[in-house]
């Protein structure tokens, strides 16, 4: 008994543990098998590159989702990016460990506020502000990149701050030695040691902003329109998909799936890159 | 001209330090702000009774049972499948392809947006498995989607357990899963249980991969099979329909402090894990 | 003198690979019944490796393959029929480092019995007091059977890990790897001298880097030096008039 016991668990575990790839795969296949087709039957450049969304004539140009994306990805890390690696740097060069000790973990608790609360507060506060101050109608490209900009800060200050944890003290004081100020020695040495996992954290970061939906429903203003300025309103890949899957049909909703090819695609090799970059360097440190 | 290295040192150290301040200072502004606004609204009578009028007026009831549910149908499909493969990570097989590419699977299904995931669920178990918009579709979808973070953590805890206690099992005639059972999972629960609370902390939260999964229905669930509205799903419909921002507020007020309690726990967890394994 | 002892255990040119180096080379010694068989030789001799491959501990190493044959009552235990199950509940190991587990004396003690399926409570209540008393810590936790085994000190918890060996009911040999290196005298005592009184029961293979130790308690010492078996005979004979120029110098504290 003990040996076939011995043995079915070693087969049921392996059978197991293919549960992630298989899942990865299966949602892969479901998305490409769903979206691909359409792709092909619209034409790569109709649906890529056209300008004109309108399903119910026949329309499925997604290039103002993709340049929106794009805007409220970048301007999101233009904003999440220097707060987040700023933040990292101070907690761990600058402030003494038992205080990094608490505020280390409060941020990233934070990064479980559910999404939809940020795009609230969006709508709430933020929006308001921007028509008040900049005109436009609020909700807009700033609105969303800000609100993903907030949003990304935990993703960023988490990975970059272990990443600098793990560059070894040495480092430092041989700098320090060498009569370079502590800043002088974070510049020149700890950020440069500790580059790759903050790269990392910044792919991943803007790997989630390009995927967030909720909040950036919320807060971007939906039209359809290619942004001028970043009052604009605008609509994302990811709030299309959102926004029409409720009430969508045959080759609408094959246009959803589509779209979310195309995210697919971009976060994959988003996330391969950052896997890459972090590999053997701050992860199972 | 160039600035001496001294005055350099304290501008650095300003700019970091107000950039540090004003990110806490944000982050701790949303919950205040919630909270502020949201805890007046908070009574029993809110808490445990139906809604009334889409949710103009009564309580959010159903959609606590919704929350409650749906991330425990998620753990228990998710956790069997996330501690079996950190088993077989650590305990089975040496480092090789197969780890290697079972490995990369796992964190890139990390990195999917949840949007994708409410796709992938919608158009697999909703449409084609015809199971509809219930708490089963919701609860798979959810489950494949903290799968990774189970994995993760309950890999980190199995590693932590010494070695020693495995060599001391082996040579009292134990197999490799007697050992599993007796001394490995033992050990290394606490860790796993914070994997737990980290994904029950994150579905709680979720909103794009159960909206089009669970459905929005707000009315009690009977089955697995009936659809479920959670907070997070009734808070964004109350505030992005413009129901009631009164509401929209104690919904989040409640939701926040759901997230933020789990959390919590699971961070308290994982400290005295360390403590007593530094020890 | 006295009559001629079975052999419990016989090696024949038993050698251990560790990736590309040769650990063990060639071995072959005949360990008689009944006997404490002190294996001394200066650390990275072997000693261990080859403690360690008597009940095939070192299968858990991935790079480690073996050559030659074990037998173990005539029977090769490295032979695809043999249960190594089995083959660990005949042959019990102590390590250097006492390593309770992380649950109460009473489920140490029973944890091998248990995995056997020994279910009966009042059995198991019966080895437990029977163990602890053959491993001289009884008297001091009879009250406490319940408390984490973690808490006793280190020469307490050598002792439960000793006790946890001899609870096993198939147990023929036990293997102890230097376990009294992080030891109080008081306890090693303790312990040599349960050794001395196991030994009409069991056969017993004793490691140890102190030379002094295995001269107060082995019958018989082996001698290990870089992988080979330098040297085996009865223990005064080692110890006064050893064949070999290299074990006379280790023994008498020229090196090592």
């Amino acid at each position: 008994m003990n040996l076939n016991g011995e043995k079915i668990a070693k087969y049921a575990l392996m059978t197991v543990a293919f549960s992630a790839v298989a899942s990865l795969l299966l949602i892969a296949v479901f998305i490409f098998k769903e979206g691909l087709p359409f792709m092909f039957k619209v034409g790569l450049r109709d649906f890529l590159f056209a300008s004109d969304w309108d399903p119910m004539a026949g329309k499925y140009g997604i290039y103002p989702m993709i340049v929106a994306s794009l805007w409220v990805t970048l301007g999101a890390m233009l904003i999440g990016a220097p707060l987040g690696v700023a933040g990292a740097i101070f907690l761990n060069e600058f402030v003494p460990k038992p205080v990094m000790r608490v505020i280390k973990p409060t941020i990233e608790l934070l990064a479980g506020i559910p999404s939809v609360v940020f795009g609230f507060l969006g709508v709430m506060v933020l929006a308001p502000w921007i028509r008040a101050t900049m005109g436009g109608p609020g909700l807009s490209v700033l609105a969303a990149s800000v609100i993903l900009g907030i949003m990304v800060l935990p993703t960023v200050i988490s990975i970059s701050t272990d990443a600098i944890g793990a560059v070894p003290n040495s480092y430092r004081e041989g700098a320090l030695a060498l009569g370079a100020t502590r800043w002088q020695s974070v510049y020149m040495v700890t950020i440069k040691a500790a580059r790759s996992g903050i790269i990392a954290s910044i792919i991943l970061a803007m790997g989630r902003a390009l995927g967030e939906t909720m909040a950036v429903i919320m807060v971007a203003g939906n039209t359809v329109k290619i942004p001028h300025s970043v009052t604009d309103p605008v609509r994302t890949l990811t709030a299309n998909i959102a926004l029409e899957m409720a009430n969508a049909t045959g080759m609408a909703r094959e246009a959803l799936f589509a779209t979310g090819v195309v995210l697919f695609v971009v976060i994959m090799i988003l996330n391969g890159v950052a896997l890459s970059t972090i590999k053997g360097r701050v992860r199972r440190k | 001209m160039r600035i001496p290295p001294k005055y350099t040192q304290i501008l650095a150290v300003t700019i970091l330090g107000a950039a540090t301040v004003f990110t806490v200072a944000v982050l701790v502004f949303i919950i205040v702000f919630v909270l502020s606004k949201g805890l007046p609204g908070i009574n029993w009578e809110f808490l445990f009774s139906a809604p009334k009028d889409m949710g103009r007026a009564g309580g959010i009831f159903p959609t606590l049972v919704g929350t409650v549910l749906l991330p425990l149908m998620a753990i228990a499909i998710a956790l069997p499948l996330g501690v079996g493969t950190a088993v077989y990570l650590t305990e089975y097989t040496r480092e090789t392809r197969l780890t290697q590419v079972l490995r990369f699977g796992t964190d890139c299904l990390a990195g999917i947006p949840s949007i994708l995931f409410g796709l992938f669920g919608f158009i697999f178990f909703v449409v084609m498995l015809k199971m509809g918009w219930c708490l089963l579709s919701g609860g798979l979808t959810l489950a494949i989607m903290v799968l990774p973070t189970i994995i993760r953590t309950s890999e980190e805890a199995i590693r932590a357990v010494p070695n020693s206690y495995r060599e001391v099992s082996f040579s009292l005639g134990a197999t490799r899963w007697e050992t599993v059972l007796k001394v490995v999972l033992p050990n290394a629960l606490p860790g796993i249980v914070t994997g737990v609370m980290l994904g029950i902390g994150r579905s709680i939260g979720e909103t794009a991969a159960v909206i089009f999964t669970a459905g929005s229905a707000l009315r009690m669930p009977a089955s697995a099979f009936d659809s479920v509205r959670t907070m997070s799903v009734h808070f964004y419909i109350l505030a992005r329909e413009g129901i009631s921002n009164e509401k929209a507020y104690a919904t989040a007020a409640v939701l926040i402090i759901s997230v933020l309690a789990v959390n919590l726990a699971a961070y308290g967890m994982m400290h005295r894990f360390i403590a007593k394994r530094s020890r | 003198m006295t009559p001629k002892l079975p052999i419990k255990i016989a090696a024949h040119d038993f050698r251990v690979f560790h990736g590309q180096e040769e650990s063990l080379r060639g071995i072959t010694l005949n360990i008689p019944a009944n006997r404490i068989l002190g294996v001394i030789g200066p650390s990275g001799s072997g000693k261990t490796t080859f403690l360690r491959a008597l009940n095939r501990l070192n299968d858990l190493a991935p790079e480690t393959r073996i050559n030659g044959q074990v037998l173990l009552d005539e029977q090769d235990i490295y032979a695809p029929s043999f249960n190594v199950v089995t083959l660990r509940k005949r042959v019990g190991m102590l390590f250097a480092l006492p390593v309770a587990l992380p649950m109460s004396i009473f489920e140490n003690v029973v944890y091998g019995p248990r995995l056997s399926g020994v279910r009966n409570r009042k059995r198991l209540e019966e080895i437990v007091e029977t163990s602890l008393k053959a491993a001289f810590l009884w008297d001091e936790v009879k009250d406490r059977l319940m408390m984490s085994g973690l808490r006793l000190s280190g020469g307490q918890q050598q002792r439960l890990c000793l006790a946890r060996v001899l609870a096993m009911e198939e147990l023929e040999v036990i293997l102890l790897d230097e376990p009294c290196s992080g030891l109080d005298p008081i306890s090693t005592a303790k312990i040599e001298e349960a050794l001395t009184i196991l030994k009409a029961k069991y056969t017993i293979i004793l490691v140890t880097n102190n030379t002094k130790q295995a001269a107060r308690v082995a019958d018989e010492t082996a001698f290990f030096l870089m992988g080979d078996l330098v040297e085996h005979g009865p223990t005064e004979k080692i110890f006064t008039v050893p064949d070999d120029q290299r074990t006379n110098d280790y023994v008498t504290g020229r090196f090592g």
